[in-house]
C-alpha cells in the first residue's frame, strides 16, 4: 500500500454510501446491554425480588406460628432493600458526559463502593440470620427435646442459660466465622456474577492509566 | 425516543457514530446493536449536555463511552494478536464500506486495544491532540506519543511504508 492511513481515511469516505445510518427500530423499548443500564435493570429486579421474599418469609413464618422470627428476618431483608435503593440513586448520578477515563473510573469506584457496602452489611446479616434461627429453634419443642436428651445422656454437661455450654460455644464460633467470611463470600459471589464485566473494566482502566503515564 | 429528536439532533451526526461503532464491531448485526445503543444513550443523556463543548464533540465522547462499556457479544471484540497480514476472516467480516482500502484500515483498527481504537479514530477525524486528550481523559503529550505508536502499528499491519 502506498497511501498513508490519513489518506485512506479521507478518500474512503468521499463517495461512500456506507455512512448512511441503519434503520432503528423501537429504540425506546430496546433492552439495553450497557454495563450501567444492565446494573440498573438488575438492581431493580433484585430489590423487587427481595421485597417479595421478605413478604413471603413473614407470611410463611407467621402461619407456622413464629411471627417474631418472620418479622426479624423480613426487617433484615428490608435493610438490604434500603441499601439497594441508596445504591440505585447513586448509580443514576454517574455522568457519561465526562472523559472516557473519568467515566470508567467513576463506574469502577461505584462498583467498589457497592461491594464494600454490601460486604459490610452481609457481615452482620448472615450472623444475625443464623443466630435468630438458632434462638428460635432453641425454644421450640423439638429444640427443647434435643437439649433434654443430651443432658440425660451426659448429665455432667456444663450448662449456661439452660443450654449446654459447648452448644453456645459452637454457635458463637459459627457466628464469628460468618462475620469474618460473609464479606469474602459476598465478593466471591459478586465476582462469579459480574466477573466478565469487572475484568473488562479493569483492562480498560489499566490501559487508560498506562496512556496517562506515558 | 422521539423521531423528531433523532432526525434533528442525531441523524446529522450519524457519520460520527457509524465510524466509531464500526471500529468496535466485526459484523453488521453487532454494528446495528451498537449504533442503536449509542442513539439510545444520547437521547437518555441529552439533558446532561451542558453546551461547554460542541454537540458533535459531545457525541464523540458519549459514543466512545458507550462502545467501551457495551457488552453485546463481547467475544467478537476480543483483542487480536498483531500480525504482519490481516487474517482472512477479518477482511471478510469488515467489508462494510465501498472502498476496499478503508475496510482494510478498519480491520487493522479492530486489532488495536479498545482505548487505542478510540484514540486513532479521533485522530483520523482530525480532532486536535487537546480535544482527544479531553475526550479520552489523558494529557496532550501522551496522546502524541500514543498516536505515533498506533500509527506505526497500523502501518505494519497494513504494510504501509511511510516516507
Amino acid at each position: 500500500m502506498s497511501h498513508s492511513i490519513e489518506d485512506i481515511w479521507k478518500e474512503g469516505f468521499i463517495n461512500d454510501n456506507a455512512l448512511v445510518a441503519p434503520k432503528i427500530n423501537d429504540l425506546y423499548n430496546q433492552k439495553s446491554k450497557n454495563i450501567v443500564d444492565k446494573f440498573e435493570v438488575l438492581f431493580k429486579w433484585n430489590l423487587i425480588g427481595i421485597v417479595i421474599f421478605a413478604v413471603l418469609v413473614l407470611a410463611v413464618l407467621s402461619f407456622k406460628g413464629i411471627p417474631y422470627l418472620g418479622m426479624f428476618i423480613s426487617a433484615m431483608l428490608m435493610s438490604l432493600v434500603i441499601r439497594g435503593r441508596k445504591e440505585q440513586k447513586s448509580l443514576k448520578l454517574l455522568d457519561k458526559n465526562v472523559s472516557s477515563y473519568q467515566y470508567l473510573k467513576s463506574f469502577d469506584q461505584w462498583m467498589k463502593d457497592l461491594m464494600d457496602g454490601y460486604a459490610k452489611l452481609y457481615s452482620f446479616f448472615y450472623p444475625a440470620l443464623f443466630l435468630s434461627i438458632v434462638l428460635q429453634f432453641r425454644f421450640t419443642e423439638i429444640g427443647q427435646k434435643i437439649i433434654n436428651g443430651l443432658v440425660n445422656k451426659f448429665p455432667d454437661t456444663t450448662m449456661m442459660l439452660s443450654t449446654p455450654l459447648y452448644m453456645l460455644i459452637g454457635v458463637s464460633v459459627i457466628s464469628i466465622l460468618l462475620y469474618y467470611f460473609s464479606g469474602t463470600l459476598y465478593r466471591l459471589d459478586f465476582n462469579s456474577l459480574y466477573g466478565r464485566m469487572l475484568k473488562k473494566l479493569e483492562e480498560l482502566i489499566s490501559d487508560m492509566e498506562e496512556l496517562r503515564k506515558e | 425516543m422521539g423521531s423528531d429528536f433523532y432526525t434533528a439532533f442525531i441523524l446529522p451526526h450519524a457519520a460520527i457514530i457509524i465510524k466509531i461503532c464500526r471500529a468496535y464491531t466485526n459484523n453488521q448485526e453487532d454494528f446495528e446493536d451498537y449504533y442503536q445503543e449509542v442513539c439510545l444513550q444520547i437521547w437518555r443523556s441529552k439533558d446532561r449536555f451542558k453546551k461547554q463543548s460542541e454537540w458533535s464533540t459531545w457525541i464523540y465522547k458519549l459514543s466512545l463511552n458507550v462502545c467501551l462499556t457495551y457488552l453485546k457479544k463481547a467475544k467478537n471484540n476480543q483483542q487480536h494478536f498483531v500480525s504482519d497480514s490481516l487474517p482472512a476472516e477479518l477482511i471478510e467480516d469488515s467489508k462494510n464500506f465501498g472502498e476496499q482500502s478503508i475496510n482494510q484500515l478498519y480491520g487493522a483498527i479492530r486489532q488495536l486495544s479498545e482505548i487505542d481504537r478510540g484514540v486513532i479514530l479521533l485522530y483520523l477525524e482530525e480532532k486536535s491532540y487537546q480535544e482527544i486528550a479531553e475526550i479520552i481523559g489523558s494529557n496532550t503529550n501522551n496522546i502524541g506519543v500514543r498516536i505515533k505508536r498506533i500509527k506505526d502499528r497500523l502501518n505494519k499491519i497494513l504494510n504501509i511504508k511511510e516516507s
